[in-house]
């Protein structure tokens, strides 16, 4: 009797992103709670995590450099009183109309909203009567949204990362499943590259419904892989748990469908595993 | 201020481990230990003999022929030449003046140490502070900010799991100081975690502050300007150059992450504050991850 092997999570960026909604938030952490040991992800995801955090980072910075600075220094506000929280009102409210047009703004709203917070607690603790360098709270404020960054990248750090370069011939059967964009199809492509090699069972995890959720059950009739929200992690890995091993089990499908077929001579033709 | 003058030279955190390394190496040679500690015979501890023994002697019934302070003179004279003819008295003696001195001084010890690594975190602090207002008063891309800042606060990262692992370090020395073999262990294994993580964490300073040289130097037309303030211009460096450092420091800084993670997640678990439902959310992944 063989040994089964523990289902590895894959989690998705969105995973790793702060949360829009609580009920989100809550869904994450419950089941990171339960199953951090197994939960992993894949280079491309880490990367992509990693440079949407920088992005993030570089546009909030430079707009402080290019934009707040240079608009204090113009209306020669060089002191800063209790009274003036609401220059940075004006300045964040814009930031976020202009985040509109920008694409997978999470990241960027979350670190906004953190230093605006900074920026308004400390502009209200100032002494009545006190003023204080405009220079020196930028600086400050730059330095805050530098803490806010490194903290936002910490649990990148202690995440499993699994360096896996997908094959173009297994982005092509995600593709074909009807998932669109690029960054995806890597993701997926990682996960299901990584099951059929290691023999491993693996859950996908995303809050993304638009591009991976609503092929959730293409993924998993032609290549195998489940997909879920967090909440329904443990409810596949139980169920995965109790099948058979993957090869196994897609080289038991009796009757293949033509696209099962070709999915399964690119697996055995790439990863030398037989699964016909 | 000079950028110069902004970031450390090559002090840090390193020059603290290597006291720390420096003695531990050699416990036994210790100053206080290599000195003959003072075994003369307290007169309290003979008056604490006495005493006791007084006090058995008033629980029974003595012959009215004994005088009380003869008794007690008496005793004196015998403790006292027990005492002196008594090696493993004088080898207790000795113990206790080992442990007593041992304690006091590793206790002192590493609170300098402690002391002297949170001085160290706020000067990190102010760099990162530094380095916020050189970006803020130049032209230069933010990844400049974000990299200096970055290594920075990876190192306090470094500097409070530093603390904590020799809390438990100084537990275990202060448990074993007398027994040699077990002390060295200690040693050895501080020693092992310790030299990779304190060659790297020199290796990137030295790239912080190979950037910032360069940065001041550029900017430069002579040697006196170098530690005189100036606006930064972007169009006065070799972009590519400029770059290829940061991405170095970058680079080095993550691997150094990583090296840190896999001594202990739990220092990476420390978020400001968990109220917000996000931060909170992201102090769980770490949590777990590290449980």
């Amino acid at each position: 009797m063989s040994v089964r092997k523990p289902v590895h999570f894959f989690l998705d960026m969105c995973i790793l992103l702060p949360q829009a909604l609580d009920v989100s938030a809550k869904s994450c952490e419950d089941f990171l709670k339960e199953a951090g040991e197994s939960c992993c992800v894949s280079s491309s995801v880490c990367s992509k995590v990693s440079e949407t955090l920088d992005k993030a980072h570089d546009w909030v910075a430079k707009e402080i450099q290019e934009n707040l600075y240079p608009y204090l220094e113009k209306h020669t506000i060089d002191r800063l009183t209790k009274r003036d929280a609401r220059i940075f009102e004006g300045f964040f409210n814009e930031r976020r109309r202009r985040l509109g047009a920008i694409r997978s703004a999470t990241m960027h709203y979350e670190i906004i909203r953190r230093v605006e917070l900074w920026a308004v607690t400390h502009i209200h603790s100032i002494e009545l009567g006190k003023k204080i360098s405009a220079e020196i709270f930028l600086t400050a404020l730059l330095a805050e949204l530098s803490k806010v960054y490194e903290s936002l990248k910490a649990p990148l750090d202690t995440i499993k990362v699994k360096e896996i370069t997908p094959k173009e011939e297994i982005k092509s059967h995600v593709a074909l499943q009807g998932v669109r964009n690029l960054e995806d199809i890597d993701h997926l492509a990682s996960a299901i590259q990584f099951q059929f090699t290691n023999d491993i069972w693996v859950v996908f995890v995303t809050f993304d419904e638009k591009d991976i959720l609503s092929h959730q059950r293409r993924l998993l009739e032609i290549c195998a892989l489940s997909c879920c929200k967090p909440h329904y992690a443990m409810d596949y890995s139980r169920d995965l748990s109790r099948q058979e091993p993957p090869i196994q089990y897609y080289a038991s499908i009796t009757s293949k469908s033509p696209q099962q077929k070709s999915f399964a001579r690119t697996i055995e033709t790439l990863l030398s595993v037989s699964v016909i | 201020m000079g950028v110069l003058s902004m970031l450390p030279s090559n002090s840090g955190v390193i020059s603290g481990e290597k006291v720390f390394r420096n003695d531990v190496f050699k416990p036994i040679s210790l100053d206080l230990l290599k000195q003959k500690p003072d075994v003369q015979i307290e007169e309290t501890d003979i008056e604490s003999v006495v005493n006791d023994n007084i006090r058995i002697l008033d629980l029974i019934r003595l012959p009215e022929r004994f005088d009380r302070k003869a008794i007690v003179t008496f005793l004196e004279d015998l403790i006292r030449k027990d005492f002196e003819n008594d090696p493993l008295h004088k080898q207790a003696v000795e113990l206790d003046k080992y442990a007593k001195d041992f304690h006091r001084y590793m206790q002192r010890y590493f609170d300098k140490i402690f002391d002297y690594h949170n001085k160290l975190k706020e000067d990190l602090l102010g760099y990162v502070f530094g380095a916020s207002n050189f970006y803020l008063k130049s032209d230069f891309p933010p990844s400049f900010a974000r990299t200096l800042t970055f290594s920075l606060l990876t190192e306090c990262r470094f500097i409070d799991l530093y603390n904590r692992k020799i809390r438990r370090e100084r537990l275990a020395l202060i448990t074993n100081y007398n027994n040699r073999t077990k002390f060295k262990r200690v040693c050895d294994i501080h020693n092992s975690w310790v030299d990779p993580l304190s060659s790297a964490i020199e290796r990137i300073t030295e790239m912080r502050v190979g950037l910032i040289w360069y940065v001041d130097f550029t900017h430069s037309k002579t040697l006196e300007e170098i530690f005189k303030p100036k606006k930064l211009k972007k169009s006065l460096l070799d972009e590519e150059y400029f770059f290829g450092m940061l991405v170095n420091i970058q680079r080095e800084t993550y691997q150094f992450r990583r090296a840190l993670v896999n001594l202990s997640k739990e220092t990476f678990s420390t978020f400001p504050s968990r109220e917000d439902p996000t931060v909170n959310m992201l102090c769980s992944v770490m949590e777990t991850m590290s449980s």
